[in-house]
C-alpha cells in the first residue's frame, strides 16, 4: 500500500472541524466544502500527517467494511482533494520516519456501516471569498486592511 | 414645474484607526455626481486623528464618535442614524468611482422594483507603498463581481430584511452579510461598470491569526446550516 503521505494546503486553505463537520474554504478559487461522517475522520488523518494506510486503518476501526473498500475509496477521495487544490501529496517519506499518527482516538467506538466519503461543494459565494479575506479586520493596527498575498488572480 | 425630489442615498463610512487614507475615502463620496448624497462617518473609537480628519469636513458630512466596539457595531450604528431610503458603504481606505451612484440610482429608476444594485470592483495596490510592501501584493489582474456591502446600492427596507450586521464577528463581516442577503433571494442586478476601487496596502493579513481563521470558517459553516435547513422544509 502506498506510504504517500499529505499536507493541507495551508494557507491558501482554512479548515475547522466543527460537530463532526469538516468545513473546508479554498482561498484561492472561493469553493467551499464540507465533509461529514467518513469524510470528515479522513480529514482529520490527513490532518494527523496519516498516509493513505493509515487512514484505511482508522476507518477500518470505526466502520464495517473490507479493507478493499476502505482503500479503493480512501485513494479515490484523496484524489478528489488534490484535484479540488485541498491538499498536496508530500515526497514519499524514509523508511525510518516515523509516522506521526495512531494518537488519534482509541475509544471502541461500536462499528457502524461504512459510506464512502463524500465531498460536498459549494462555489455559489466565490466571488465574495476571493474579494473578503484579504481585506481584514485587525483589531491591533485598525481596519479595513487589504492584503492580496502572492496567489493566482481570482477567475472572472 | 417642479421636478420631483430625487431619492436620498446614506453613504456609510466606518473607520477605525483608518487616518491614513480616510481623506481620500470622503473625498470620493463628495466627489458624487449624484445627489442628493448624505455621508455618514462612523468612527468607531480611533485614536490615530482619523477623527480630526473626518471632522475638518464638516460640515459636508455627518460626524459620529463611539468607544471601539468592532465593525459590525459601527456599521450598525451607522445605518441607525442613516437618514436616506437607500444606504451605500465605503471602507475607510477604499474609492468610489464619482459615477458610481448615478450609475447604480440609474438602475433603480429603470425598474423601480430593484431591491439591490451591485456593481463590479477593482483593486489597486496603493500608490503610496514603498517598492518592497508593493511587491507582496497583487491586485487581481481583472474586475471582480461585487455583491460585499462595499459594492452595493441598497433600498434601506430591503437592507433590514436582511438584517443587521453581526456584531460577534471580527473578520468577515461583509461575507456574512452578504451570504444571508444571497439566501434572501434579493431582486438585484449587476452593473458591468466599477463602483469600488479597493485599494490594497497592507502586509498585515489578519487571517494568519488562528481565532480570525476559525471564525472565517464559522461564517461559511453556518452558511451551510442554514442552506441544509432551507432544502429541508
Amino acid at each position: 500500500m502506498s506510504s504517500a503521505r499529505f499536507r493541507i494546503n495551508e494557507p491558501h486553505v482554512l479548515h475547522q472541524t466543527i460537530d463532526n463537520e469538516a468545513v473546508i474554504i479554498n482561498l484561492d478559487t472561493g469553493n467551499y466544502y464540507s465533509l461529514l461522517k467518513s469524510g470528515a475522520d479522513v480529514w482529520s488523518a490527513v490532518e494527523r500527517g496519516a498516509g493513505i494506510s493509515e487512514i484505511v486503518a482508522a476507518l477500518a476501526r470505526k466502520y464495517k467494511a473490507a479493507e478493499k473498500v476502505l482503500e479503493d475509496s480512501v485513494v479515490k477521495f484523496v484524489e478528489q482533494l488534490q484535484t479540488e487544490g485541498l491538499i498536496e501529496a508530500l515526497h514519499e517519506a524514509n523508511d525510518s520516519d516515523n509516522p506521526p499518527t495512531a494518537h488519534e482516538e482509541t475509544s471502541a467506538a461500536p462499528q457502524g456501516p461504512f459510506e464512502p466519503p463524500v465531498l460536498e461543494k459549494y462555489e455559489d459565494m466565490q466571488d465574495l471569498i476571493l474579494l473578503d479575506p484579504i481585506h481584514e479586520v485587525d483589531e491591533e493596527k485598525g481596519w479595513p486592511h487589504a492584503r492580496r498575498p502572492g496567489k493566482p488572480d481570482p477567475k472572472p | 414645474m417642479e421636478t420631483a425630489a430625487l431619492a436620498l442615498i446614506s453613504v456609510i463610512i466606518t473607520v477605525y484607526n483608518g487616518a491614513r487614507y480616510l481623506a481620500a475615502a470622503i473625498e470620493s463620496v463628495l466627489a458624487q455626481t449624484y445627489q442628493p448624497v448624505e455621508l455618514v462617518v462612523v468612527d468607531d473609537g480611533s485614536d490615530d486623528g482619523s477623527e480630526k480628519i473626518a471632522g475638518g469636513f464638516l460640515p459636508a458630512l455627518r460626524h459620529f464618535y463611539y468607544p471601539h466596539e468592532g465593525m459590525g457595531g459601527a456599521r450598525n450604528r451607522a445605518v441607525a442614524l442613516a437618514e436616506g431610503s437607500f444606504l451605500a458603504f465605503l471602507d475607510a481606505d477604499d474609492l468610489f468611482p464619482s459615477d458610481r451612484l448615478e450609475r447604480q440610482m440609474a438602475k433603480f429608476t429603470r425598474d423601480p422594483a430593484l431591491e439591490v444594485v451591485y456593481g463590479h470592483v477593482r483593486e489597486f495596490v496603493s500608490p503610496d507603498l514603498d517598492e518592497m510592501s508593493a511587491k507582496r501584493l497583487r491586485a487581481a489582474a481583472k474586475r471582480i463581481r461585487g455583491r460585499l456591502p462595499g459594492a452595493m446600492l441598497i433600498r434601506r427596507e430591503a437592507f433590514l430584511r436582511v438584517g443587521l450586521f453581526d456584531t460577534t464577528l471580527k473578520v468577515g463581516v461583509g461575507l456574512d452579510w452578504a451570504a444571508r442577503a444571497s439566501e434572501r433571494q434579493l431582486r438585484n442586478v449587476m452593473v458591468p461598470e466599477i463602483v469600488m476601487e479597493r485599494r490594497l496596502h497592507s502586509d498585515n493579513n489578519a487571517l494568519r491569526q488562528k481565532e480570525s481563521r476559525n471564525q472565517y470558517v464559522q461564517v461559511l459553516k453556518s452558511a451551510i446550516d442554514r442552506r441544509r435547513a432551507t432544502r429541508r422544509t
